[in-house]
């Protein structure tokens, strides 16, 4: 009876979570051959003027709110400088790729430079997306729940597959090697490493 | 015959991988809710003496690896008139010195992370790029431990659907899990 119900929660699990486990494997893949993250870059410009008596950061606080650009945060003072040019400038991070924008005052206008993520890059970014990301996009926080729903899984699955085996063929040697290899391999790792 | 074939890759790739996928979960959990574990690490100090007026940390940092059998990478280097602190750092453990240059006094303050601390720094070793031996036998596990999730995907997939009675059940949770996550992948990924 427990084995029959392990055995169907593990496989709706698995089910549940196919895709993340397919995001997981390119993650990992991606740190194993430490591709590069960023792809092309786009560059626009768009017609801004900055209002009176800001500081640098009210200032790009201001911009930020013109563009109201997606799956971003507003500027910190962290972020904001002024570039060689003395323009006012900061940085924001995307999981779809940095962005920098330049507050070009004597022109009235904004450069916005769009550096895009490779597709590798950008599920690596939704791998390490959790419950604790501070963004406030909807889209992030439905996908931070499944993240959080599929490590819980992880964990669920990664122990109920031993139960399974060792409640169906603990005897198979194939399946002993393949658990003893792995183990040891971690064990010893862990000991090096520590 | 396909259905043993993958039925034993689904076991041996899960069975191989298992202690891994534990520890990405673990640390997983531990970066999700840092709140619920206390991460302080536990810290000891050693003196040393070595010749005085040494003004270079790199040399400093070198004499530590060969006298005093600290590894790692050199990083935080301050330059003060009167002493010299850096760190040297390795997966799990912060060494931070500080070295006195007029008399040749050194602080060795070791923060070594505890059980959740490795768990952590595990999760974000990966790849053939590393400073250390084991760096390589370790990369080796963790890109089988990467081809082992699309295997065990595809291999499960394979073994539900093969399970009559489970079909309209399962097939139900892979459309709605498949909907929310694609549906959100192709969201975000377009975002402007």
């Amino acid at each position: 009876m427990l084995t029959r119900w392990t055995k169907k929660i593990h496989m709706y699990a698995g089910l549940l979570n196919f895709t993340i486990l397919m995001v997981f494997g390119v993650a990992g893949m991606r740190a194993t051959l430490q591709t590069d993250r960023l792809g092309a870059t786009d560059v626009l410009t768009r017609p801004f003027r900055v209002p009176p008596n800001l500081d640098d950061l009210q200032a790009a606080q201001s911009a930020y709110q013109f563009l109201n650009p997606a799956l971003s945060q507003p500027p910190t003072q962290r972020s904001v400088h002024r570039d060689a040019q003395n323009d006012v400038t900061f940085d924001m991070g995307t999981i779809n790729g940095p962005r920098t924008v330049t507050l070009i005052e004597n022109q009235n206008e904004l450069r916005i430079e769009t550096h895009h993520n490779r597709l590798s890059a950008f599920i690596d970014n939704m791998h390490a997306t959790t419950v604790n990301t501070t963004n406030p996009d909807i889209r992030i926080r439905m996908w931070s729940w499944y993240t959080e729903f599929s490590i819980w899984s992880l964990i669920f699955m990664s122990l109920s597959g031993v139960y399974l085996w060792l409640a169906s063929r603990p005897g198979y040697r194939w399946a002993q090697i393949c658990f003893g290899v792995g183990s040891a391999g971690f064990v010893l790792l862990y000991i090096l490493v520590r | 015959m396909l259905y043993k074939l993958f039925r034993d890759t689904h076991l041996l790739f899960g069975l191989f991988c298992c202690l891994f996928l534990l520890m990405y979960g673990v640390s997983a959990v531990q970066m999700a809710h840092n709140k619920w574990f206390n991460l302080r690490p536990d810290v000891t100090t050693v003196d040393v003496t070595l010749p005085a007026q040494q003004a270079d940390a790199r040399a400093v940092a070198r004499e530590l690896m060969e006298g005093s059998g600290l590894s790692g990478d050199l990083s935080g280097v301050h330059a003060a008139p009167e002493n010299l602190s850096f760190n040297i750092v390795r997966p799990g453990t912060v060494d931070q010195v500080t070295y006195s240059l007029a008399t040749g006094e050194t602080m060795i303050r070791e923060n070594r992370a505890g059980f959740m601390g490795m768990m952590n720094r595990l999760h974000h070793a990966a790849g053939f790029a590393g400073t250390y031996w084991w760096d390589n036998p370790w990369g080796v596990f963790i890109a089988i431990v990467s081809a082992g999730l699309f295997v065990m995907g595809i291999t499960g997939i394979y073994l539900w659907f093969r399970i009559h009675t489970e079909r309209v059940m399962g097939a139900i949770l892979l459309i709605l899990s498949l909907g929310y996550s694609l549906t959100l992948l192709v969201l975000i990924r377009t975002a402007h």
